[in-house]
């Protein structure tokens, strides 16, 4: 066994001395490979699950925003709908109402000018009467050639004024200038 | 060891000694070419890792890209054959193992390695200072010299049987894990389990033992033997019969390496781990 390790070179000097040297290898490379490597390996892999989670949460986020934006669209629109139909509904009632309004004012003018229409015609008839009747009083006295009494001018006036105002005044007319003569 | 009676059965000497060279004394410690070439190693190793290391950035680049790929698949490797504790403890070690046995067999193939040196001069060889063998190398690679694969075996055996200790909270833990009955029998049936079962403890604690120096010789025995095949192969067919050997000695470096780096944390997880973890 002695003679081997001394064939092979083996001896405490040189075997301390290979120890030691191994030993300074396996400190430098864990002290300034592996150990920082390492480290940073951990340090990579946690900040990929942090970054795995963070784009798990964002993209969650987006989801609900996204949601959130459908419903608040919807909403929007609803209450575009509404809005619309509630405009459209008063501009409705609002014209009917207008109209209404314009009908019945239009229904008063035209009330208004027939009512005139009519006074004016009265006041026209009555006019007409009143002339027609003193013309005839005046045409009477001058054929007869005699001068009416008070009597006769007021039973004259009343019969023209008859005659006037009944609504077949043409042909009732001739019949009382016959009976006067 | 059959390599040493073929070379005591013969009368010319080995072409590459067993030993490493020794080029000069300090004291009473020798320096030997394996001894330089581990500080050239080391030196080299160091110079790597600062100019790797020295900024690493979150998003890698160059050569912190490739330190961080060896340092992660070796983490791999050892999370993916030991239980998460036990593999942080042994990590740094087993690392340490593959990368300096590679990088040490790999310089060993650099040219120069092993066949500069002093030896005797070559008569009627036009190049000044040529020797017929260098028999003292100025380099050698330190997993060729028999020193250094037992001092990590050792090393290892040392650093192990501390773990083990620790992940079986003692000593009575540990004996119980090597001679302890396995598999929950009870009843009489214990008695001949327990003489069976220390038995076979006997030779588990042998071969613990054992581990430690099949680690040690395998290795060197391979670099070593591959080495004198080159040293051989060189002086044939001028050089020419060492290519292929070149070849097979780059992949016998890092199979050796990947060895004696799977045997150690294998070896870690017998020691280590509990009798569930057998089933």
């Amino acid at each position: 066994m002695g003679d081997a390790l001394v064939q092979l070179g083996i001896d405490w000097p040189r075997f301390i001395a290979q120890t030691i040297n191994f030993a300074i290898v396996l400190w430098v490379l864990n002290r300034f490979a592996f150990r920082p490597v390492l480290r940073l390996l951990e340090e990579r892999r946690a900040r990929i699950a942090e970054s795995l989670q963070n784009a798990e949460r964002i993209q969650k986020e987006l989801a609900a925003a996204e949601e959130a934006r459908r419903e608040i669209l919807q909403k929007a629109n609803a209450q575009a709908s509404q809005l619309i139909a509630d405009a459209e509904q008063t501009a409705r009632l609002q014209g009917e109402r207008l109209l209404k309004e314009a009908t019945e004012e239009s229904e008063r003018i035209l009330e208004k000018a027939r009512a005139r229409t009519e006074q004016e015609q009265r006041e026209s008839r009555a006019v007409v009467r009143r002339e027609v009747g003193e013309l005839v009083l005046a045409l009477t006295a001058k054929v007869s050639g005699k001068v009416l009494s008070a009597e006769d001018q007021e039973r004259l006036r009343a019969e023209t004024v008859a005659q006037l105002s009944s609504p077949n005044r043409g042909d009732t007319l001739p019949a009382a200038d016959a009976q006067r003569n | 060891m059959f390599f040493l009676a073929t070379a005591e059965a013969s009368s010319h000497p080995p072409l590459v000694h067993p030993a490493a060279p020794t080029l000069f004394s300090l004291g009473p410690l020798p320096i030997t070419a394996s001894m330089v070439q581990c500080w050239v190693i080391l030196l080299l190793l160091f110079l790597v890792i600062r100019l790797g290391t020295t900024r690493l950035q979150m998003v890698p680049s160059g050569l912190q890209n490739a330190i961080e790929a060896s340092v992660e698949g070796l983490e791999r490797l050892t999370r993916g054959l030991l239980e998460p504790k036990v593999a942080d403890w042994c990590f740094p070690l087993v690392a340490t193992y593959f990368i300096f046995i590679a990088v040490s067999n790999l310089t060993g193939l650099i040219p120069g390695v092993g066949t500069i040196g002093f030896g005797l001069a070559k008569p009627g060889s036009h190049l000044p200072y040529s020797v017929e063998h260098p028999h003292i190398s100025l380099l050698r690679p330190p997993t060729s010299d028999a020193n250094m694969t037992s001092a990590m075996a050792v090393i290892y055996f040392f650093v192990s049987l501390y773990w083990a200790l620790k992940y079986h909270h003692g000593p009575w833990g540990l004996l119980v894990h090597i001679f302890g009955v396995k598999g929950g029998m009870k009843g009489w049936i214990l008695i001949p389990l327990a003489v069976l079962f220390f038995a076979v403890g006997l030779m588990e604690a042998l071969s613990i033992v054992i581990r430690s120096i099949a680690l040690a010789m395998r290795l060197y025995g391979n670099i070593y033997g591959g080495e004198s095949v080159l040293v051989l192969m060189t002086g044939m067919l001028g050089g020419l019969a060492a290519v292929p050997f070149y070849f097979f000695e780059f992949a016998v470096a890092l199979i050796q390496a990947l060895i004696f780096t799977l045997l150690a944390i294998v070896f870690t997880g017998t020691l280590c781990s509990h009798e569930e973890s057998h089933k």
